[in-house]
């Protein structure tokens, strides 16, 4: 057992509209965002890349990429940083001290992000699934594939916006289950695969 | 009927409690304790903490309190007052177990569950006798283990020496209570007054909660006042198991947020140094440093001779801090931001 996520970047439209549900879903503090949509090449978001005449605009979805090898659990000095046993990298947020050696320790960027101080939220009221973690002072946050929404059946947050169905999620271990026949069939691509972290995010390009 | 209610709904009143806020398993998780469960004949304590222990079961024989880790379960009143006695009176304690009773001794439900910094505050200004005739045949292989572990951290404080002079571990009951006098009994005299007004304090403090770290408060306490009574060249030295700091230490401050009894502090960066201190009563060795630090920047415990157990200075580490949130950062690192705080700029 072991979830995955693939994305299809053919499809990706980056309307940011995961990045919203994540949001919402998880009732995120104020400047916090556990999946950003980023465009590929240009200078800033929405930007394209190459010179005129010849441009092109593509985007790329990040959020933490649950590497089976995962960087961040051995250096957690207080072990708040766990691989469950299907893949999942969660934070313990009573267990957590905020020091960030997760943060230097994971070779992708902006994947997470540290509460500095008492978190602010955009309204006085909580928003998003009755699972939506706690967000607590000091303590480092990030993607947790909606563990909550998982436990009770359903799928996560981002997967069940998305305008252009560009997401799929699964379970990779298991050869019959859409995910798998997907990632077998098309060309897939991970980020960063030279630093050996088997991340379980694929991108279907 | 008040008062009734009062001694009723106080913590710690006929049972030891535990303070979980402070102890190990709930700070971290790479290292697992289980000293009270281990030692607790009566099975009263939970197996991850997460819950309150089973108190009904307790029968308050204080062994969970010298075997505690962290020291974060604190005695029982009545235990407290039964420990006080021993301040008062004679020069000579004689200490032993409910089973091998012997005559002007004072009984305990077991040797061991006296904590090894109360036996030192005792042998500082009396002679201690701990009448070990049962030990040897105790169908409770725990306690006796917990026994030894405890005079060994004792004699580890004293010196080899200083802890024969003071402490006699007898093992034949004719022997106990014929110990030989301690001559510097005229040092202390002066002493053993304040000894008196320290038992009034301690329990003093019933009302409201007895940490697990009275014992070693009395004893710093009395160290100090040792220390200042005492000639310079009439000093003796202790010796205790403090952390051990390495040159890959670039204070991060993970140990000293997360230690049970505050023992470390880290300073402010001056000139590139970090000054580390260790307050030596605080810190009770529970290995909680070691097990965080994930740059091998502590590496266990290492024996210390020191004058006296308030805060002492250990070491100077080159430190580099962050520019905009000025936590430390390894100085090796490039820029003179942290990564969280590189990513944070790199969005406006």
């Amino acid at each position: 057992m072991r979830y995955a996520m693939a994305i299809d970047l053919r499809r990706c439209v980056g309307c940011d509209t995961c990045s919203i549900a994540c949001k919402v879903s998880n009732n995120l503090p104020k400047d916090m965002l556990w999946l950003k949509v980023q465009t590929v090449g240009g200078a800033g978001k929405d930007t394209a890349s190459g010179t005129y005449p010849n441009v092109a605009m593509s985007y790329l979805p990040v959020n933490c990429m649950h590497c089976t090898n995962a960087p961040c659990v051995p250096v957690c000095p207080t072990k708040a940083t766990t691989q469950r046993e299907d893949g999942i990298v969660t934070v313990d947020s009573s267990l957590c001290i905020g020091c960030g050696a997760c943060i230097t320790a994971c070779p992708y960027e902006g994947v997470r992000t540290l509460n500095e101080g008492e978190p602010e939220f955009y309204l006085d009221f909580e928003l998003g699934h009755p699972t939506a973690p706690k967000h607590v002072a000091n303590v480092v946050e990030k993607c947790n594939f909606c563990v909550g929404r998982l436990e009770l059946g359903e799928k996560p947050a981002c997967m069940e916006l998305c305008p252009g169905r560009a997401r799929y999620f699964g379970d990779i271990d298991d050869p019959n289950s859409e995910i798998s026949k997907l990632i077998a069939s098309r060309e897939v691509m991970r980020l960063q695969e030279d630093k050996g972290t088997e991340p379980n995010i694929y991108y279907l390009v | 009927m008040g008062l009734l209610l009062k001694v009723l709904t106080t913590p710690g009143e006929f049972h030891p409690f535990i303070d979980l806020n402070h102890c190990v398993n709930r700070k971290q998780r790479w290292l697992q304790c289980s000293a009270c469960m281990d030692i607790c004949p009566k099975q009263v304590y939970d197996k991850t903490q997460a819950e309150k222990p089973n108190w009904t079961e307790c029968q308050n024989c204080g062994l969970c309190v010298s075997a505690c880790s962290a020291r974060c379960i604190a005695p029982s009143t009545p235990n407290v007052r039964r420990h006080l006695q021993l301040t008062k009176g004679q020069e000579t304690v004689t200490i032993s177990c409910k089973d091998h009773e012997v005559a002007n001794s004072h009984t305990e439900p077991c040797l061991a569950n006296l904590p090894w910094e109360y036996l030192a505050y005792l042998a500082l200004d009396k002679k201690v006798v701990l009448n070990m005739t049962g030990c040897g045949t105790c169908p409770h292989k725990e306690c006796v283990a917990l026994l030894s572990k405890q005079l060994t951290e004792l004699k580890s404080f004293f010196g080899e020496e200083e802890f024969a002079a003071r402490i006699e571990m007898c093992r034949q009951e004719a022997k106990a209570g014929e110990a030989a006098q301690l001559s510097r009994r005229d040092l202390f005299r002066t002493g053993l007054q304040k000894t008196a007004q320290g038992a009034v304090q301690l329990t003093g403090e019933s009302d409201n909660f007895i940490s697990g770290m009275a014992y070693r408060k009395l004893l710093a306490d009395r160290v100090r006042t040792i220390y200042t009574e005492t000639a310079p060249q009439n000093r003796k030295p202790y010796y205790m198991h403090l952390p051990w700091f390495q040159t890959e230490c670039y204070g991060c401050g993970n140990c000293a947020k997360l230690c049970p009894n505050q023992a470390i502090e880290i300073g402010e960066e001056v000139d590139g140094k970090r000054l580390i201190s260790v307050t030596p009563w605080r810190c009770v060795g529970c290995g909680v440093c070691t097990a965080v630090c994930r740059e091998n920047g502590v590496q266990g415990n290492r024996r210390v001779k020191i004058p006296y157990l308030d805060k002492l200075p250990m070491t100077h580490v080159a430190a580099k801090s962050c520019h905009r949130c000025g936590r430390p950062m390894k100085p090796d690192t490039e820029g003179d931001y942290c990564a969280s705080c590189k990513q944070k700029l790199k969005k406006r």
